[in-house]
């Protein structure tokens, strides 16, 4: 098992005929990911990479038996995309792009939750389980298959993570990257019940920032309702306030609340493992699987 | 990005939200001028953007076209709150009998559009939620809903309102909203609201923040919070096709993504050392691209060294190695060159460096070790 996204996730890709949409399928269908149709207005009756192109999102779904989409599609058309998505019925949608207005994204993310879609993103690399299925665009090479399931609002924190782990013979369920924007489409909070459901996760990362409460929501949830061993990390401690840090959400509001300190304190007091380095994560792992 | 004071109301204005009579000046003499066109009893208001303006002493009171010109010969040109006053807002004295809260801003936490309506005006916000919450009216907008008439209901609760007061104040929350979706606002804010003796309702302060990711479908803001600030570091960065983002210590950070530049400035800081700025390549970044960022960091006069962290994902090692080769001959030699490279092609990227006889590791700590070392010595000598 893994989340989200597996051998049975049959995949539209939106902006199929852009340079990365094209590129990036091939490099999809490559590892293994079914990818049943491409949607590009305008552009219907062509195939890319054998793929077959359609104009509309409900034009590819009446064709094929898609069940998810991921969106090569520009900052500008990304509320569209998304909304044609959900309106289409698709039960996943990933957007990558980086730069959607926050209002755009706010509309979307409770558009989608009102229809029952999960969207993951935007600003994210996607959604890979080793050796199933990959939407999105990280590099492939650095994951292995296995028990932690890792969700990051990074990419490059993700990057580093599922490398360290994989060197450190430790493999992945799924690596999910929720973005790094204020109004992701899914949180750690949304995400984190289907780890714990999942029966071959044992152990969750958590790879978090400077920015809004989702890390204290996590420690309540988890507190709660997760019985598997969590692992944290919190970027962002040297930030200085009111400094929006790269990432569109990474930013810690004129009187310190986002603050990395307290985000790492709610962590530790709802008995979760907080690395200090981001080094460290893959060693914690490993000590609590009793390597 | 933040607009002052002036320039949102003009937003205002344009949307039928009304402001006191006034205008911008930059000379004690056009003070002078539009205090006597506003019939002398005026207030001067300093346009800077940190808040705590009136205590700190950017609002001031004339009585006369004379005083208006004495209090602006003060205040132009001085240092408040650690900016510079280019320009004061002159504004007809109002007669008020009430002042309130408002706010419409963007929610991260709820995901919803959330109104602030309070009777405490004036005070900060952050402030009256401390201390007396329960006088917030708190009014949550789902997105796709959007604002509709129930919303509104509450703002009578809690306010010694009858129905000729409140429809105003209704008609106003409907135009302050327009303002947010229209501009694409993080935050509006009014703070105070203010009832005139006439019973009418003016806003006189003003507070809006865009979103960033906006500028390409909102150019009239853009090139107003262009106009108001930005820092020459990060606009000379954005212009090359990088987010820039200047900091207050000596070492410049190059990476291929915010998550592992933010992590970078905490080791430093771990190893003593403090960013300068941070430089966010992307994915996929290639060697020109590499050097076009080294041109905008070095344009930094605090940069004493450069750290490139990098882990290779889309973004190929070998290809910053070469990049980062290429330009050295145009960093200063006093800027000293340190990378860290992970990922793919790493084992190339560090052979061409060292070749070039820089400083490279794949462990990020030994490389942030270096930087701060190197920096230490330098502080020394």
């Amino acid at each position: 098992m893994s989340i989200l996204v597996d051998r049975n996730t049959r995949l539209i890709v939106q902006g199929i005929t852009g340079r990365e949409g094209e590129y990036h399928a091939r490099l999809m269908q490559d590892y293994g990911t079914q990818i049943v149709a491409g949607v590009t207005p305008g552009k219907g009756g062509r195939h890319v990479s054998g793929i077959p192109v359609f104009d509309t999102v409900a034009d590819a779904a009446a064709a094929t038996d898609a069940n998810s989409s991921v969106l090569f599609v520009p900052p500008r058309f990304t509320k569209d995309a998304i909304l044609e998505a959900v309106d289409g019925g698709l039960p996943l949608v990933v957007a990558v792009a980086e730069g959607v207005p926050f209002q755009d994204m706010n509309y979307c993310s409770a558009y989608a939750r009102f229809r029952g879609s999960v969207l993951i993103g935007p600003n994210t690399p996607g959604v890979i389980s080793p050796g199933k299925s990959k939407v999105g665009f990280m590099a492939d090479v650095i994951y292995s298959a296995g028990p932690v399931g890792v969700l990051s609002r990074s990419a490059t924190l993700s990057y580093e993570t599922a490398n360290n782990l994989t060197r450190g013979g430790i493999g992945q369920s799924t690596v999910v990257g929720v973005g790094g924007d204020p109004i992701p489409g899914s949180t750690f909070v949304d995400l984190l019940p289907q780890f714990e459901a999942d029966p071959e996760t044992k152990l969750i990362v958590i790879c978090g920032e400077i920015g809004g409460r989702e890390e204290e929501k996590a420690a309540e949830y988890i507190r709660a309702f997760v019985t598997k061993p969590v692992v944290a990390f919190i970027a962002g401690e040297a930030a200085p306030e009111g400094k929006r840090m790269g990432h569109a959400g990474a930013i810690v509001s004129p009187g310190g609340e986002g603050g990395a300190a307290v985000k790492k304190e709610c962590l530790r007091a709802a008995g979760i493992h907080v690395a200090e380095k981001l080094t460290d994560i893959a060693g914690l792992a490993s000590r609590l699987f009793g390597h | 990005m933040k607009l002052a004071e002036y320039q949102a109301k003009q937003l205002f204005q344009g949307i039928g939200i009304p402001v006191p009579r006034g205008a911008t000046v930059t000379s004690p003499e056009e003070a002078s001028r539009i205090a006597a066109e506003l019939g002398g009893d005026v207030v001067l208001k300093a346009q800077i953007h940190s808040g705590g303006r009136g205590k700190a002493g950017g609002i001031r009171f004339a009585s006369s076209p004379d005083e208006a010109d004495r209090i602006a010969r003060v205040m132009l040109h001085s240092e408040l709150k650690g900016e510079m006053i280019n320009r004061i807002l002159v504004e007809e004295k109002q007669n008020i009998r009430q002042e309130y809260y408002l706010s419409v801003m963007l929610d991260r936490n709820t995901r919803k559009t959330t109104l602030l309506f309070c009777p405490a005006g004036g005070m900060e916000i952050e402030e009256v939620a401390r201390s007396t919450p329960g006088k917030i009216i708190k009014i949550a907008v789902d997105p796709v809903l959007g604002l509709q008439d129930f919303h509104l209901s509450a703002l009578g609760r809690g306010v010694e309102f009858d129905t000729a007061q409140l429809r105003p104040l209704k008609a106003l929350v409907r135009k302050l909203y327009a303002v947010y979706t229209k501009y694409d606002c993080l935050l509006v804010e009014i703070n105070p609201l203010i009832y005139l003796d006439s019973g009418e309702i003016v806003a006189l302060d003003a507070k809006l923040e865009m979103d960033d990711n906006a500028r390409y479908r909102q150019p009239e803001l853009t090139a107003m919070a262009d106009e108001a600030c930005e820092d020459p570091l990060e606009r000379i960065g954005r212009d090359a096709g990088f987010v820039v983002i200047k900091l207050k210590g000596t070492v410049s950070v190059i990476s291929n993504g915010a998550g592992i530049a933010i992590s970078t400035l905490d080791l430093l800081k771990k190893h003593g050392a403090d960013a300068a700025n941070i430089l966010d390549l992307s994915g996929g970044a290639t060697a020109e691209k590499v050097m076009r960022a080294v041109d905008v960091v070095t344009q930094d006069k605090d940069v004493s060294a450069v750290l490139f962290n990098i882990f290779g994902g889309i973004t190929r090692c070998d290809e910053i190695a070469r990049g980062v080769t290429q330009v050295l001959e145009r960093i200063p030699p006093e800027i000293s060159v340190v990378c860290r490279l992970n990922g793919t092609n790493r084992d190339e990227g560090i052979r061409v460096l060292k070749e070039a006889g820089l400083g490279a590791a794949f462990d990020l700590e030994e490389a942030v070790r270096e930087v701060a070392r190197v920096q230490r010595n330098k502080a020394e000598a």
